[in-house]
């Protein structure tokens, strides 16, 4: 069990203590990420990550999203992607000095897939099948130690949630929401025991994609703005010459912005922020933007409808993703990306599915794992009427009151 | 014009649904025709907001709220609407292709198309090749619109094209195509008769091919 303490930590302290159960030896955990895989080096007895490796996915030169990336395997077949990505994991893997015993790794659907050389072509078009749903051991050339591969809910919930469920594992004893907001936004919804999961595209909008200025988070990127007597000014990570804006600086500058009159609540405004030369906010900018946080309330409305939840029963929503403590929670409220009754509920969790999938890693408790599996269900936004209500209904900056 | 009516179209682009709602009930109660309110209120609305977005100053967002609010003063409308049959340009059929569930940008070529008096058949998403072509048998329809969102399903536009033509139709209906990942190229390649970039332009250029 993760010490629950310390989740509150981002991924990549390495002073975090996974418990441990005296078995000697090291193994590794990967998350593989769309745009960023992480690897961790777990000292198995410690409990305790050693080195953390995080690099961009290679198969980004084959498309930036995952529906590029499959329609390129449709044309040329998974194993050039499968490729890529596994020389990269393998130079890691030998520069480590240590034996390895095993590596253990989650990821989104498409991303497990083309991992393990299968076409993940029928995880990207309706019916929406799952060619591989089981657990999987499978032994790779140049890795000499076993690498097992985490199961998906469907083929569009990943392992990725099912490490993030594990990790937070309280999540299952009460009405709760687990959130992942990243390049797609999944969630789930526990009640009753039972976990109801499903995933947004929301774009890359929250993490800087697609925007005139966006960047990753890394020196030089705008984190927060502020507005004091008329006068706009900003930090940036390391304190560098900004170089551009990173997810969590636009949810100030979009909170503030609307806040001050700047956008009006429609999304509409009057001219283009600019506040350095790499540094602006256009009025595609604010509709890409739209288009993202839309996504995420209107699935959180039809996953709370699905089971006729009302918002005012959550207990607590668990908010996980790269976005790390730089977001302040309140800019979530007050752009309508989050329902107001949730505002004294959230916990952040910092990046759930690396620390689930480092904890599953050290404990290879396979019966957690098939519980968490066995419990969970997942629903399809593509076709729901409801989504696409809300998407719209969702679009202007006010408070989400959920209805 | 009639100052409500100036009213309602210009609210259109803010989303503002409620107040759009209450000016129409208004004009109704005031005895103003249905088809004035939908046509100089709504739909010239609709067209200012389509106009923005071919110009690049609206986006996406201000179309779907716009869509909404109109789509909820139409259910009020629709009552006191005269239904006439031949004011319709021609029948279109429309949907987005198999795998392929997205509808937002088939629904907005509808709305276009609808706002150009088209009388458009609506098959949905995720629609079979044989399904297209049973369509085309029953409508009859002047043009047959082809929608995906998707790489890994367009393919299956050249799918149903290949059907038209084994059922022997090809040569009755008008294929048009589009949906963010196809292009002029591809839709050459598969034997499209006319591509665009987005739902503005496909009502024209509809209108400019039916008169």
């Amino acid at each position: 069990m993760v010490d629950e303490a310390e989740t509150f930590q981002i991924s990549g302290s390495r002073d975090v203590c996974f418990s441990a159960h005296g078995e000697k030896g090291y193994a590794l955990a990967a998350d593989l990420g769309t745009t960023t895989v992480v690897m961790e080096l777990i000292d198995l007895e410690k409990g305790k990550i050693l080195k953390e490796y995080t690099f961009t996915n290679p198969q980004k030169s084959f498309g930036a999203d995952v529906i590029t990336r499959v329609s390129w395997i449709q044309r040329t077949g998974v194993r050039e992607l499968q490729r890529v990505l596994l020389d990269k994991m393998k130079d890691i893997v030998q520069s480590i000095p240590h034996p390895i015993k095993r590596m253990t790794v989650c990821g989104n659907p498409v991303m497990t897939h083309i991992f393990m050389g299968v076409d993940p072509a029928p995880l990207a078009m309706a019916p929406f099948a799952c060619p591989v749903k089981e657990y999987t051991e499978i032994s790779l050339d140049g890795f000499p130690f076993p690498v097992q591969v985490l199961p998906p809910i469907s083929a569009y919930v990943g392992s990725d949630i099912v490490m993030g469920i594990y990790d937070v594992r309280q999540i299952q004893k009460d009405l709760s929401l687990l959130l992942d907001l990243g390049t797609n936004g999944e969630m789930v919804l526990c009640k009753d025991g039972r976990l109801y999961c499903t995933s947004a595209a929301c774009g890359p909008a929250f993490e800087g994609g697609n925007m005139s200025c966006g960047q990753g988070a890394a020196a030089g990127a705008i984190d927060e703005f502020f507005y004091n007597d008329g006068i706009w000014n900003y930090h940036t990570i390391q304190e560098k010459e900004a170089t551009g804006i990173c997810g969590s600086g636009y949810m100030s500058l979009l909170a503030l912005a609307v806040k001050h009159g700047f956008i009006d609540a429609g999304g509409y405004m009057e001219k283009e922020l600019i506040f350095h030369p790499r540094a602006k906010l256009s009025q595609r900018d604010v509709r890409e933007f739209q288009l993202a946080k839309s996504a995420i309330a209107a699935a959180l409305v039809c996953l709370c409808r699905f089971r006729e939840t009302a918002f005012e029963e959550i207990r607590v929503l668990y908010l996980a993703g790269g976005f790390g403590a730089g977001v302040k929670l309140q800019n979530l409220f007050d752009l309508g990306i989050l329902p107001v009754y949730l505002r004294d509920k959230v916990k952040v969790i910092g990046n759930s599915a690396v620390h689930g999938c480092v904890s599953y890693a050290i404990n290879q408790d396979r019966d957690v794992l098939e519980t968490i599996i066995g419990r969970s269900q997942s629903l399809l936004l593509a076709n729901n009427r409801i989504f696409s209500e809300q998407f719209m209904a969702n679009m202007m900056f006010v408070q989400n009151d959920g209805k | 014009m009639n100052e409500n009516i100036a009213q309602i179209r210009e609210l259109l682009i803010k989303g503002k649904m409620n107040e759009i709602n209450a000016l129409v009930k208004e004009e109704l109660e005031k005895g103003t025709a249905a088809e004035v309110i939908l046509n100089d209120g709504l739909l010239a609305g609709m067209d200012d907001i389509a106009r923005k977005w071919a110009e690049g100053t609206a986006f996406i967002p201000e179309v779907l709220i716009g869509a909404r609010c109109m789509n909820m003063a139409i259910d009020i409308l629709e009552p006191h609407l005269v239904k006439t049959e031949d004011s319709s340009r021609g029948t279109v059929v429309m949907g987005t292709v198999q795998g392929d569930l997205h509808d937002i940008g088939k629904n907005l070529c509808i709305l276009m198309m609808k706002a150009k008096s088209f009388n458009v058949i609506d098959l949905g998403v995720d629609v079979s090749a044989e399904k297209f072509v049973e369509a085309v048998k029953q409508y009859e329809p002047m043009v047959l619109c082809l929608s995906s969102l998707l790489t890994t399903t367009m393919g299956n536009m050249k799918v149903v094209i290949d059907a038209l033509k084994e059922a022997g139709i090809r040569g009755k209906v008008k294929v048009a195509v589009g949906g963010a990942p196809v292009t002029q190229d591809f839709a050459d390649e598969i034997g499209a008769d006319l591509y665009t970039e987005d739902a503005v332009q496909l009502a024209d250029a509809l209108v400019a091919y039916c008169g």
